[in-house]
């Protein structure tokens, strides 16, 4: 089966999007395709039927702050998210995520919503909103539902999507403004990478001293991302200092079960977690 | 003409070397240039008419296996398939191999690696071929398979071939090696390793095939159109003249198109052609052409080597394994280079050499820009450095000790003369990088980060030398228009060489270079010009150039002086005008000679020719002097180093190449950043990844290549020029030595910087990273 093949429905609007899918629960949905058109082409995904969602950008792509709640469309693209100044001060993780995410092509296309569905290790934006706590917004005919991070992403390519919802909205409280935020990711190169690994940290730092830390990684077992509560717990209420930061480092390795591929062993993975870990303990640390 | 041609090729030669030649050691815009930016040409895959129909590859599952069956009825009576294509379909001779008869183009009987082809679909769309292709129903039983070259060769290692799995053994002997063992005070042992490195040209390997009254047209994107002819006229079981092939613009190369692959996609669509009577399209994917086509040779490379306690070297044991995947291809020839230059560029007194192209249940390996070079050269630079370091030596200071100059003598035994320009290269880099202040500085670091320098040379014999006849063919032909029309067998893939063959034409004829066009190759019209490979066409094909050119120009002359009624010998051309020496106000025009040359029915059609001189290779004594001159090369890489995680960063990158003469600099500098990125490539990230003989990184999205952001900050090419002996006024070779020298040169700055030795390519942080933490 290939492209040719495929009924592929436009959907105009929001609504007649809800509608097409509810009359069409085996469509897969397709945003801007950045993640999709690569799998059929290359790695022989069979779809038979998609939901174009493309033209949603229209109702679905902005940033909305409402009180301290921050809110962003599904159909916001990494671009917009770059150009945005909601991020500055406590959020500026979303600038760098930017900054190292595909190349100038990808990031015009790639929308946050595509983003979180696509679900595996490489996608940069789930570590960041799950250290944000963040949350889901699934709409369907039946109408809204919210959902936490961590229980929409389930594995790897896995979501908690209903096959008659699409997501809508990703949203998180803006952390007050003692906090910090970071991200890093290394490759086997400068750009354009599938991440060996990636981390992403929020906390709240008063004199030296660590609060309400959340870190979250691209894997901590296997390929499936989540947050490193092992670490967390140690960090949380501990002034850091160089003794801290290697007490981090090593109890990062204890909860982290990774494996190895062709692109790097499961060892060297854990290093270079602690290796970010330690980095962004120490630029928080010297407040820059 | 009074003048003969000898002394005024002299004359040429002599001007060439006082820059008195207008068009000689200009940076001229290629002609090519624009094209290529508006993104105009027309590669094959433009080419096609409606009716034609799309093949596509079925592959082996298995790296080693009997067939035991084969049937294609469920995709033969898929919608839209018009044929399946099998080694049963072959009217000829079933093979698509280049030197060693060893490779069938279908699989019989059995197969000996996953890139193997079973059966070819062809189809009305691509998309029906890809469908049909999947029932395409094979039943294999799997024979243990082997993949490691020296296992290979044990004697109860699984047979691949008949005849044992040494595809070519070659040995290069010079002095007495245990001699040159005692003389030593320390002796130095290592074992490198390089990976498959695939050449990712931007177009993969394709052909389109039209049946024509009894013949059949091919155009396709390859080096070797003549080549291509006559696998294609063997499968036919056709004679050559029968096949006309065209070589469309083709979009990158790297050598994997001088091999077997561009045979097999043309045999494939002419099949398809003959048998439907319709064009056929045979375009690899990439994925095919990842695993389908020949890569670079992974080694294992054994080094033992002799050296006094003041540095000198007293002897030099390589052995070298090259794992050539199932099929021999021209893998035969790159071993051949590879044990050449194993030694790196040092006068050594006593070397052994041992060379062995192993046969493996791996994709097949085989050509590729630098030919074996960057394997050897890789392992002997490793090696100097790692003897430096054990005789606490600047690693320079050894190279200077022990290195090629003029008076020296090469592993093989041949003496360098004047034109060895090496120390020239060195002191070029020593002081564009500040290399003697920069080593001093960092032998002392402490801290997280650390910087480091290294250091690489290489000589790279030119052109074929032992691997075949050097010689060219290229036709110039005057239309009325005054146009000059360029037709060579050899081909332009993306370097810029054949507009450096109008150049050099232009320079003879003094017309400029906006004059020429430049046909397509082809087969019916051009003569065979060997292959277009070993960065040969500007030494070699330059002379046949000029050799044509030369010809014209008489004829030009004797049109000019009955237009400007002065004697031949006062005729001269400049810059597109002839006038009498003696009366230069009086012009006329090369449109004017042209117009009066038809007219007159003065034939401007003619063919320049050029053979190399023979080179000398004693397989029975392991010495000789193989190639007729040389390019030296020399490189200083410096990095920066996390000492934490092993992540570096390339700071900038000195790379000096004696190239002769610079016909065009531009080019030359566009090779030298070229290759040495795709060196770069080589020496960190590239690796096309073999688990049990599957391909598992066979797309662009695991299989990584430097982008703009992954090269130095700084880059500075140097061009040195010490004329050599054979090539077009003095030209050497330049399109394969940049690729050589960034993995060594950085995997020993890598060395200066942490102390860790990086005795595998690619050099990965992961790597650097373990080699520090023992
Ligand atoms: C060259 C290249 C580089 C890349 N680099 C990076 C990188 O650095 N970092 C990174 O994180 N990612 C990277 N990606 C991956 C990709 O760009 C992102 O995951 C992108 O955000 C996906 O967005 P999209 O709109 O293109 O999604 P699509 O491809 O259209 O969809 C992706 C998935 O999400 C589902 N989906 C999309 N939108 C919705 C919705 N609203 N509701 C329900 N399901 C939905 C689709 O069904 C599909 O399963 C790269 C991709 C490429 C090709």
């Amino acid at each position: 089966m290939g492209v040719e093949d495929l009924q592929i429905i436009m959907a105009e609007s929001l609504k007649s999007a809800l509608k097409e899918i509810s009359e069409n629960k085996d469509a897969t949905i397709i945003a801007n395709g950045t993640d999709m058109m690569p799998r059929i082409r290359d790695e022989g995904l069979k779809v038979e039927k998609i939901l174009d969602i493309s033209a949603l950008d229209k109702e679905l792509s902005y940033i909305n702050v409402d009180s301290n709640l921050i809110r962003i469309g599904a159909m916001t693209t990494v671009s917009e998210i770059g150009s945005s100044n909601v991020f500055n001060g406590s959020l500026n993780a979303f600038y760098e995520v930017v900054s190292k995410f595909g190349g100038p092509q990808i990031r015009n296309r790639a929308t946050i919503g595509g983003n979180i569905c696509s679900a595996t290790s490489s996608e940069d934006f789930i570590p960041l909103l799950m250290a944000l706590d963040a949350s889901v917004v699934l709409q369907s005919v039946n109408g809204k539902r919210t959902l936490k991070l961590n229980n929409f992403v389930i594995g790897k390519r896995s979501v908690n999507r209903r096959n008659d919802e699409i997501m809508v909205e990703v949203q998180f409280s803006k952390p007050g403004d003692d906090y910090l935020s970071g991200f890093e990711k290394i490759g086997r190169r400068n750009i354009l990478i599938i991440n060996l690994i990636n981390m992403a940290i929020v906390m709240s730092l008063k004199q030296r001293r660590v609060n309400d830390v959340r870190i979250a990684l691209n894997r901590v077992s296997g390929k499936v991302p989540g947050r490193a509560r092992l670490t967390e717990g140690f960090l949380n209420g501990k002034e850091i200092d160089g003794n801290i930061i290697s007490s981090a480092r090593e109890k990062l390795a204890e909860e982290l079960k990774l494996s190895s591929d062709f692109r790097a062993s499961a060892d060297y993975r854990i290093h270079l977690a602690q290796a970010i870990l330690e980095k962004l303990l120490n630029r928080f640390r010297e407040g820059v | 003409m009074s003048v003969s041609v000898e002394s005024y090729i002299t004359d040429l030669q002599k001007k060439a070397e006082r820059g008195e030649l207008l068009y000689i050691g200009k940076s001229l815009k290629r002609i090519d240039d624009l094209e290529k930016v508006l993104g105009s040409p027309i590669y094959t895959n433009d080419l096609i008419p409606r009716n034609t129909l799309y093949a596509k590859l079925v592959l082996s599952k298995y790296p080693h296996a009997w067939i035991r069956s084969l049937n294609v009825s469920a995709a033969a009576s898929h919608p839209g398939v018009h044929l399946i294509l099998t080694y049963m379909d072959v009217p000829g001779i079933n093979e698509s191999a280049a030197i060693v008869p060893d490779r069938p183009l279908f699989a019989h009987e059995k197969v000996r690696s996953t890139g193997d082809i079973i059966a070819a679909v062809v189809a009305e769309k691509e998309i029906r071929a890809m469908e049909a292709r999947e029932l395409v129903k094979v039943e294999y039983d799997p024979i243990k398979p082997v993949f490691d070259p020296i296992e290979a060769m044990g004697a109860d290692a699984p047979k691949i071939h008949e005849g044992g799995n040494v595809a070519k053994h070659i040995r290069v002997a010079k002095g007495n090696i245990e001699a040159g063992f005692n003389d030593a005070d320390i002796i130095v042992e290592n074992t490198y390793r390089t990976q498959f490195q695939d050449a990712v040209s931007m177009e993969t390997e394709t052909a389109f095939a039209i049946p024509r009254d009894g013949r059949i047209l091919i155009m396709g994107s390859m080096q070797s159109p003549h080549n291509t002819q006559a696998s294609v006229a063997k499968v036919l079981g056709w004679p050559l003249e029968n096949v006309e092939v065209i070589q469309a613009v083709t979009g990158g190369a790297f050598g994997p198109k001088s091999d077997e692959t561009p045979g097999d996609v043309a045999s494939i669509a002419a099949l398809g052609a003959l048998k439907t009577g319709k064009p056929v399209l045979m375009s690899m994917s990439r994925r095919e052409s990842m695993i389908a086509h020949t890569k670079r040779h992974p080694s294992i490379i054994k080094h033992r080597t002799g050296v006094k306690s003041d540095g000198t070297l007293t002897a030099s044991k390589v052995e070298i394994y090259l794992n050539g995947g199932a099929y021999a291809s021209l893998g035969v020839l790159v071993i051949v280079r590879a044990t050449f230059h194993a030694n790196g560029p040092y006068e050594i007194p006593n070397v052994l050499n041992d060379g062995y192209k192993v046969y493996t249940n791996d994709t097949y390996a085989g050509s590729f820009r630098g030919f074996g070079a960057p394997q050897a050269i890789f392992a002997a630079e490793s090696q100097m450095d790692e003897i430096a370091r054990k005789l606490n030596m600047d690693p320079l200071d050894l190279r200077l000790m022990n290195m090629l100059r003029p008076g020296k003598r090469t592993s093989t035994g041949q003496l360098m003369d004047d034109s060895c320009g090496l120390p020239e290269c060195v002191d070029a880099v020593v002081k564009s990088s500040d290399y003697r202040k920069k080593a001093s500085e960092y032998s002392n670091q402490g801290g997280k980060l650390r910087r480091g320098i290294g250091i690489a040379l290489l000589h790279h014999g030119n052109a074929l030398g032992p691997e075949g006849n050097d010689y060219a063919y290229v036709h110039l032909s005057v239309d009325k228009k005054g146009r000059v029309h360029l037709g060579t067998g050899l081909t332009e893939y993306g370097t810029g060489a054949i507009s450096g063959l109008a150049q050099i034409a232009s320079s003879v004829l003094g017309v400029p270079v906006e004059y020429f066009v430049i046909d397509r190759p082809d087969t019916d019209r051009h003569k065979e010009s060997g292959p277009t490979v070993a960065s040969r066409v500007t030494a070699i094909g330059g002379n046949a150039s000029r050799n044509a050119a030369l010809k014209l120009r008489d004829r030009a002359i004797a049109v000019a002086s009955k237009l400007l009624e002065c004697p031949l010998s006062k005729v001269k051309i400049v810059d597109g005008y002839a006038f009498s020496e003696d009366n230069p106000e009086k012009m006329v025009s090369w449109d004017e000679i042209a117009r009066e040359a038809h007219d007159a029915s003065v034939d401007l059609n003619v063919i320049g020719y050029y053979m190399a001189p023979r080179c000398s290779w004693d397989d029975s004594t392991g010495l000789g002097s193989p190639y007729n001159q040389y390019t030296f090369g020399a490189a200083i890489a410096e990095v920066e180093v996390d000492i934490d995680t092993g992540l570096f960063k390339i700071l900038n990158y000195h790379v000096a190449f004696d190239v002769g003469r610079a016909i065009n600099p531009k080019n030359v500098i566009g090779q030298i950043y070229g290759g040495s990125v795709q060196g770069i490539g080589y020496g960190i990230m590239e690796e096309l990844v073999h688990i049990n003989g599957q391909v598992i990184n066979p797309n662009l999205k695991d299989y990584y290549i430097p982008t703009s952001m992954d090269i130095p900050d700084k880059m500075t090419p140097i061009i040195v020029e010490k004329q050599g002996a054979m090539g077009i006024y003095g030209a050497k070779v330049i399109a394969e030595p940049p690729v050589v020298l960034p993995a060594p040169a950085i995997r020993n700055a890598i060395l200066n910087a942490t102390g860790g030795s990086v005795n595998d390519l690619p050099v990965t942080s992961e790597k650097v990273y373990k080699a520090l933490k023992h």
